[in-house]
């Protein structure tokens, strides 16, 4: 297609124009802030004067994170200036993430090791809801969407968040909130397009009654196809469309939220033409303060999936959970947190490809249940020692016990020291106990029915500084001892999934932030990655075929956010990522750089651009078949009027 | 390869194209920092003309039918003189507003509203103890409402915010309108 190369570089010429434009433009805008005459503020309602923004990022004075954890948090700021428009592209900007785009809508994405398009290490939550699949207990990427514009923040935690969130928190957990409706009052709108990709997204907020907000939106998004290394295009063009709601009532004291979002996805795929995902989801949750120091949460939700995936299967997935957490103070310098829950997953499958793979039985109910408890004492004002343990029952392997400590050490006020010891334990899903390739015999992969949970002690030591309001920075090592992996063993009968493989994971994750001006900011990341893992002695088993992960050794990013003049940004976002073993990628090191203009109160344009060097360059997968991620270009208007 | 030296490059211009930016940038760290207090002003002195139409003041706290709104504010002239605008053509339970400044040791027998800034943080609690009996405290000192101050602003993620202390209304016998404390970031119901 002669589309491609001339196309691109009119697009090239064009970005290059507009942004000369918009510097001689913004050179003679007059630098200095006026403040908005106090007439026009005093007509708006409360809701709206609780959102303006009076101090810019750089002048506030974060507090020292206490959180004995290797956390990075995502803030709403940092994804506007990113210039990304789904998930997995926001979760680039964790420094202790890996993210690789296997085509132009399947992500891998993993934290400390075990990358895999079906990684199953992570636990991901959207307002609280829980989004991985029961299936294979991990995310399709590919079907989930948030308002981006209304997301409060995204918290990033790299290693066991096993006692607090239970199995599957084994390797991470990210935990995407969104504002409440109060935060997000009056109409905005946005819309993009690109070489690659167009869409556009709607909310408007109200008041909900006496004491109520809501908000109610709507977003589309079309993808094209990408390209193999040879310019073929790959069948994997997407169409997505969602919209859902949220209203919350109550004070601080005692508050009610509802909320819930339905979509539609459509994917193109190589068989079967393409795969159809729908779904929908309601969250109700309860807060209510009892007491000064105690406070009770109490939520339930319904979700639906469904997948419709010519060549694999069809399938209907409900999920119903409900959760309490309690917070409280038993005694002086204890702080306690303890829950309980309980989660029930009907799972239809239809086996649409026997003669390929299916799952035997093909649907299932499955359900968990589970209790936590955990405790932080402050044994000094200067050191707080956590623990904490709690037991989950799944339907597989009967009752998992997942405990952990952690000693927090303040050394200085803007100092932390902090360790940390856990225990961890990834429950079976249906494809480690279920899966049968063909599902017809003679079968070449006979399922799991032994299979076990999958085990690791994790040992980690970290450290947090700040250094006046300018400088701060974070590192921490860990080291994962990983019992009863899974292994893929070959039989005559068809290979069996068991635990017959053991390691190790070790590693550094260091990430830091400079002021270096008051309008430039610095954000860099480095992320070193070993990893050993080894089949037990009369296993047949081999690592590569076992399905674990394709890591590689080091990771690390550098961020550049600028304001070149009052109004306009200027973000540049670099990263390395090196070589994949196996399947080989080679490393490679990719530039995306962000133009944004607020052109009048509440108009704010951009134009963002991915992979300035590279024509394309792959991330994931067997060459030469491979989509690689292409160069692009997205041009968007946001509005608040 | 041709593709590499192109990549560094390019590289290369982005790098120089940063630094120019930095020697060209005109707003300096005093500006952007002057800008945003007078926002912060602005916003906070928008909230207390927004706070009379979501709190019913006694009766008693009006010494006549025509008796004007009073806001006294212990402040500096930049914050006073910010009231004055807001308040200009508007009125407040009915009534004209009027702003006076208070300066040392000038207790106003009649206000509806003290506002008591953070540069008088040291005199708080002596100002809220010597203040009217109905009016409306409204500090932006962390820690005041314990004080008995009744609003109390609040500076969190860059907005403008404030906590609520239903106690202290309450000895002051004024009437909050829900709406008002669904908006607040905080409401204690308790303290002295």
């Amino acid at each position: 297609m002669t589309h491609g190369l001339r196309a691109w570089r009119w697009h090239w010429c064009w970005a290059l124009q507009a942004f000369c434009l918009l510097i001689a433009t913004a050179f003679g805008i007059s630098p200095a802030h006026s403040g908005v005459p106090a007439p026009a503020l005093a007509d708006l309602t409360l809701e709206q004067l609780s959102s303006i923004v009076v101090m810019s990022v750089q002048r506030r004075d974060e507090p020292l994170a206490t959180a004995a954890a290797s956390i990075y948090v995502i803030d709403a700021e940092e994804i506007r200036r990113s210039g990304a428009r789904s998930i997995p592209e926001v979760l680039r900007l964790a420094p202790n993430l890996f993210v690789a785009r296997a085509d132009a809508n399947q992500y891998a994405i993993s934290a400390r090791g075990f990358a895999n398009v079906l990684a199953n290490r992570l636990l991901v939550l959207i307002d609280g809801r829980i989004v991985y699949s029961p299936l294979f207990s991990g995310v399709f990427w590919e079907a989930q969407e948030v308002m981006l514009e209304d997301v409060e923040r995204i918290e990033v935690i790299s290693g066991p968040g096993a006692t607090l969130w239970g199995a599957n928190a084994v390797n991470g957990v990210i935990n995407i909130i969104t504002r409440p409706a109060r935060d997000t009052q009056g109409a905005l709108l946005t819309a993009g397009a690109g070489n690659r990709e167009r869409g556009g997204a709607v909310r408007y907020g109200g008041p909900l009654g006496a004491r109520g907000h809501y908000r109610a939106y709507g977003r589309y998004l079309e993808r094209d196809r990408t390209r193999l290394a040879d310019g073929t295009p790959v069948p994997d063009a997407s169409d997505r469309g969602q919209a859902g709601f949220r209203a919350d009532w109550g004070d601080p004291n005692r508050s009610f939220t509802l909320q819930g979002d339905a979509y539609r996805i459509d994917i193109e795929q190589a068989v079967g033409g393409s795969r159809d995902l729908a779904g929908a989801n309601l969250i109700a949750r309860w807060t209510e303060r009892l007491t000064e120091d105690s406070t009770l949460r109490v939520q339930g939700y319904y979700d639906r999936v469904e997948r419709d995936q010519p060549g694999a299967i069809r399938e209907t997935l409900d999920i119903v959970d409900l959760e309490l957490q309690h917070a409280l103070v038993p005694r002086r310098n204890h702080r306690m947190v303890w829950g309980a829950g309980y989660r029930l997953a009907s799972d239809r499958i239809e086996n649409l490809a026997p003669a390929v793979l299916g799952f035997i039985p093909a649907s299932r109910r499955l359900s968990w249940a589970h209790v936590f408890a955990q405790n932080e004492w402050h044994v000094r004002p200067d050191l707080a020692l956590t623990v904490g343990v709690k037991a989950e029952h799944n339907d597989y392997t009967g009752v998992e016990w997942l405990p952990s400590a952690r000693l927090a050490w303040r050394i200085a006020n803007d100092r932390l020291l902090w360790s940390g010891l856990s225990r961890t334990a990834r429950a079976p899903s249906r494809i480690d106990r279920e899966f049968f390739a063909p599902a017809v015999p003679p079968h070449a992969i006979a399922g799991g029915p032994d299979f076990q949970s999958e085990v690791a002690n994790i040992y980690e030591l970290g450290y947090r500084a700040q250094h006046g309001a300018a400088l701060s920075y974070s590192v921490t090592a860990f080291h994962h001892d990983h019992k009863r992996l899974r292994s893929l063993e070959p039989r005559p009968g068809g290979a069996v999934l068991e635990n017959r493989i053991a390691g190790r994971t070790s590693g550094v994750e260091a990430w830091g932030a400079w002021r270096i001006t008051p309008q430039w900011r610095l954000h860099a990341g480095w992320v070193e990655l070993r990893q050993r893992l080894r089949p037990e002695a009369g296993s047949l088993a081999t690592v590569a075929a076992s399905g674990h992960g394709n890591d590689p050794k080091r990771w690390v990013t550098l961020r550049s956010h600028f304001e070149i003049a009052p109004r306009v940004e200027l973000d540049l976002i670099g990263r390395y990522v090196g070589e994949l073993p196996n399947p080989r990628v080679p490393s490679y090191t990719a530039l995306d750089a962000r133009l944004g203009w607020h052109a009048s109160r509440g108009l704010e344009l951009s134009v963002h651009a991915q992979n300035l060097f590279d024509r394309s360059h792959p991330e994931w997968g067997v060459a030469p078949n491979r989509a690689e991620n292409p160069r692009g270009v997205f041009f968007r208007v946001l509005w608040r009027p | 390869m041709a593709g590499s030296r192109g990549r560094r490059a390019g590289a290369c211009a982005v790098a120089l194209f940063c630094v120019l930016c930095t020697l060209l940038a005109g707003t300096s760290n005093a500006e952007i920092t002057e800008a945003e207090r007078a926002l912060e002003r602005s916003v906070k002195a928008a909230f207390i003309y927004r706070f009379t139409d979501f709190i019913t003041w006694p009766d008693a706290a009006f010494p006549g039918r025509d008796a004007p709104f009073v806001i006294a504010a212990v402040a500096r002239e930049p914050m006073v003189d910010e009231l004055r605008q807001v308040v200009l053509g508007r009125t407040a339970a009915g009534r004209p507003i009027e702003v006076r400044r208070i300066r040392e040791g000038d207790v106003p027998p009649v206000a509806h509203i003290v506002f008591i800034a953070d540069s008088e943080r040291q005199r708080l609690g002596q100002i809220i103890r010597a203040a009217p009996r109905h009016a409306l405290i409204v500090t932006e000192t962390e820690g005041a409402l314990t004080q008995g101050s009744v609003i109390n602003f609040v500076i969190t993620e860059g907005r403008v915010r404030f906590e609520v202390s239903l106690g202290a209304a309450e000895r002051r016998s004024l009437r909050f309108n829900s709406r008002l404390l669904a908006v607040a970031l905080a409401v204690r119901n308790g303290g002295r």
